[in-house]
């Protein structure tokens, strides 16, 4: 009997961030953006071109310090946070001292219940696809509705909840979808 | 001094050079924009060091000494006529840069040299030795397909979002890049496979005209089946719309007649252009875009010379096809304005390239905690937390890996190493923090530490021994196909894993179980270890920890007081 998953390393995670903690950085002032959910995504990526071209170390010497290819790195992960619906929002809601929640309210849970339920019963492939395009039109809508909902951090909380379970259970749906073929 | 771009291929090498801000092929090869990527051995000893390269190597009647597409060996141990990979891609480089020197006059010290955008960090290594091997500086490796992007968009100067479709003779690629109003090159996302090109094309072929002939594929040696590759791949080439082309094959005192047809050609290729698609879908869904919002496809890469290919590749994005330059000397025009950027500090060109394939950690079980994901935008830094899964447990081993499948043995093994001397304490105590930095070049450097100790480990990526032909399949192509198997893998590890954890839980509290219950328990427990080590089971093993878990559920607040007035836990206060 071959068993080659032994438990050769031992190691459990027990937390993730980045450079510094997460929480200790601001990424909407890096570039120079209020804390707002609401960002303009081309004038970010414009902001972020302009400030690679000041940072990146391709703009210096070979003598370039630690602290000027930090400023790269920063800008980097920092952009990808922010492009990111999902990620913007537990980085905005981190900097209210705030998380996304596992328990949400039953509408909420219902919605999500009922997609499950959804999914299970679907057979052909076609209501496969219409599915899936169901979710990303939901979740388009949700990140619509983050961007006048900031101001109701409870409100915030429970969509950002719902986006991030209807991310990974899209994942889900479609890696089913292009193993099934 | 000079400093120069060089596209060291699989196939084939181009060397490129500024000239009044224009890039410039040096032909060192009779005057041949490429130099086969070709080196013979025959003549090669401690005495005379005399090796042939290019034409004149492919031009040899003997093959048994030749060394072809070495770059597809580039980061593994095997050795060659006594020389490893990187002394042979040294040879290779030596010879364009002695040559181009003579023809430009001038020193050549310093050079931009491309790769593929999925090779390895342990084969950028690699690349990276063999340069300096051959005397050159290396100011940056870049992804090949993003070198093609500078090039064409020198040329273009259009703000827009291009898909670089890059099918070589050894390698695919597929790339979409952002090009800004003022130069910025930024990478969306990059996908391919290190063992799809021409080559399987020309093989294909060659095997369908010796069964033509009913020759037996095993009975004819490395030499003389390279002699048909180099005959099939001339036919495939002058292979145009609408011509049959043959040609002689020599063999055992034999003439055999070869053809290829263009309908031929075209359904062969067929199967290797619809995997270039399935890899190009995927970067397509990766950086969130579809077809129709890219504003053109540059092409590159030999294989685009090809009419079917570039037929398949307009129909399928439609849209605008750009390979109004060479596509075998695109690569290395890149590389050679990108050395000049860097050489001037002249960042009118700059370039935001991402990580190819996802970076991460083995850990409990054989899976995989992925630390950078692919596409991440680099130079980068992800910090981890761990700590010890066993209480006095005074050592970390870790072993990191490169892929995108779940399971750590599924993916490429880049580096391993240990943190020692941890003081030994209960599970969970010690903080190891890890730290994955990505410089520019898309080398990876590890960091451990332990928090509470200071005691540190830092390692730079250097290639690892024993990597095998079967390691170097390609990963990504592989998570795809893969995705069915590597639940049933992951499923199974997670079972077991929870099954140790309980059996040595219900092992300890045994003793305070009333009797039917222990008694239940205990065979349950036997079971389960019985079935523990048979990868099929995991839905088995898991109904009998379900199983025992009802048992214990009947009397579980009784045995936790129990056990907490033996032996009081320290609830941790969860941090704010």
């Amino acid at each position: 009997m071959k068993n080659i998953y032994l438990i050769s390393v031992d190691i459990v995670l027990t937390r993730k961030y980045h450079e510094k903690d997460m929480s200790e950085k601001n990424y909407f002032s890096i570039f120079n953006l209020p804390v707002s959910y609401n960002i303009d995504e081309s004038k970010l990526t414009d902001t972020y071109f302009r400030l690679q071209r000041q940072w990146h170390p391709d703009s210096f010497s070979e003598n370039s310090t630690e602290a000027d290819k930090t400023t790269s790195v920063d800008l980097n992960i920092a952009y990808k946070i922010l492009m990111n619906p999902i990620d913007r929002a537990e980085h905005f809601l981190e900097l209210q001292g705030e998380s996304i929640i596992d328990t949400l309210p039953t509408n909420i849970a219902e919605e999500m219940f009922e997609l499950r339920q959804k999914y299970a019963l679907l057979s052909s492939d076609i209501e496969k696809l219409q599915f899936v395009d169901y979710i990303k039109r939901r979740m388009t809508e949700i990140i619509f509705s983050l961007r006048i909902l900031e101001a109701d951090i409870k409100k915030f909380k429970d969509q950002a909840g719902l986006l991030r379970f209807l991310n990974s259970f899209l994942e889900k749906v479609e890696s089913n979808a292009y193993s099934g073929n | 001094m000079l400093t120069v771009g060089i596209d060291l291929g699989t196939t084939a090498t181009v060397i490129a050079v500024m000239r009044d801000g224009k890039p410039q092929t040096v032909c060192v090869d009779s005057g041949k924009k490429t130099t086969p990527s070709v080196v013979n051995y025959s003549e090669y000893n401690t005495e005379t060091n005399k090796i042939t390269i290019g034409r004149n190597a492919l031009s040899k009647v003997d093959y048994s000494n030749t060394i072809f597409s070495i770059k597809r060996s580039m980061g593994s141990n095997k050795k060659f006529f006594h020389r490893t990979p990187e002394e042979i891609s040294a040879d290779i480089l030596s010879f364009v840069k002695q040559v181009a020197e003579q023809k430009l006059s001038d020193v050549i010290n310093t050079a931009v040299i491309t790769v593929p955008a999925h090779f390895s960090d342990v084969q950028r290594i690699a690349t990276k030795r063999a340069a300096s091997l051959a005397g050159i500086k290396v100011l940056r490796l870049i992804n090949e397909p993003t070198a093609a992007a500078i090039a064409f968009g020198l040329e273009k100067k259009v703000a827009g979002i291009y898909a670089v479709y890059d099918f070589g003779g050894g390698t695919f690629d597929f790339s979409i890049l952002r090009l800004s109003q003022d130069g910025i090159f930024q990478v969306l996302a990059t996908g391919g496979d290190n063992y799809l090109g021409g080559d399987d094309i020309d093989n294909e072929i060659l095997e369908y005209n010796f069964k033509k002939h009913n020759i037996d594929i095993s009975s004819i040696d490395a030499s003389e089946k390279l002699q048909g590759k180099l005959l099939v791949k001339t036919m495939k080439e002058l292979c145009g719309s609408n011509e049959l082309i043959q040609k002689e094959f020599f063999w055992k005192n034999n003439v055999y007649l070869f053809e290829i047809s263009p309908e031929m050609l075209s359904n062969i290729s067929k199967k290797y252009i619809d995997r270039t698609f399935k890899i190009a879908d995927q970067v397509f869904s990766d950086a969130k875009l579809d077809y129709r919002s890219i504003d053109g496809v540059l092409l590159v890469g030999g294989m685009t010379k090809m009419p079917t290919v570039k037929k398949a590749v307009k129909d399928r994005f439609g849209g605008r096809i750009f390979d109004d330059i060479d596509p075998e000397e695109v690569v290395a025009f890149g590389a050679a304005i990108q050395a000049n950027a860097i050489i001037n500090k002249n960042t009118d060109a700059l370039l935001i390239d991402v990580v190819p394939l996802t970076l991460g950690i083995e850990t409990l079980g054989g899976g995989v905690d992925k630390i950078i994901h692919r596409n991440t935008p680099i130079p980068t830094i992800q910090t981890r937390e761990y700590t010890t899964y066993k209480d006095n447990q005074t050592g970390i081993k870790f072993h990191v890996v490169q892929g995108e499948r779940t399971m750590a043995s599924d993916c490429r093994s880049i580096a391993n190493f240990e943190l020692t001397g941890i003081p030994p304490t209960m599970r969970g105590i010690p903080r190891i923090e890890v730290t994955f930095s990505i410089d520019v070049n898309g080398l990876l450097n590890v960091k451990a530490y332990e928090k509470n100790t200071n005691i540190e480990q830092n390692i730079i990526v250097e290639p690892s021994s024993g990597l095998t032909e079967e390691q170097m399949i390609s990963m990504l192509q592989n998570a795809m196909n893969n995705l069915e198997e590597d639940k049933k893998k992951s499923a199974y590890v997670s079972a077991k894993i929870s099954a140790e954890r309980q059996i040595s839980f219900w092992e300890n509290i045994l003793e305070d179980i009333p009797y039917p219950e222990k008694r239940e328990i205990e065979d349950n427990i036997i079971y389960l270890k019985q079935i523990l080590v048979d990868e099929t089971k995991s839905s088995d093993i898991i109904n009998t920890i379900n199983k025992i878990d009802d048992i214990v559920g009947r009397f579980l607040d009784d045995i936790i007081s129990l056990r907490l007035s033996r032996n009081p836990i320290k609830i941790k206060e969860k941090k704010k």
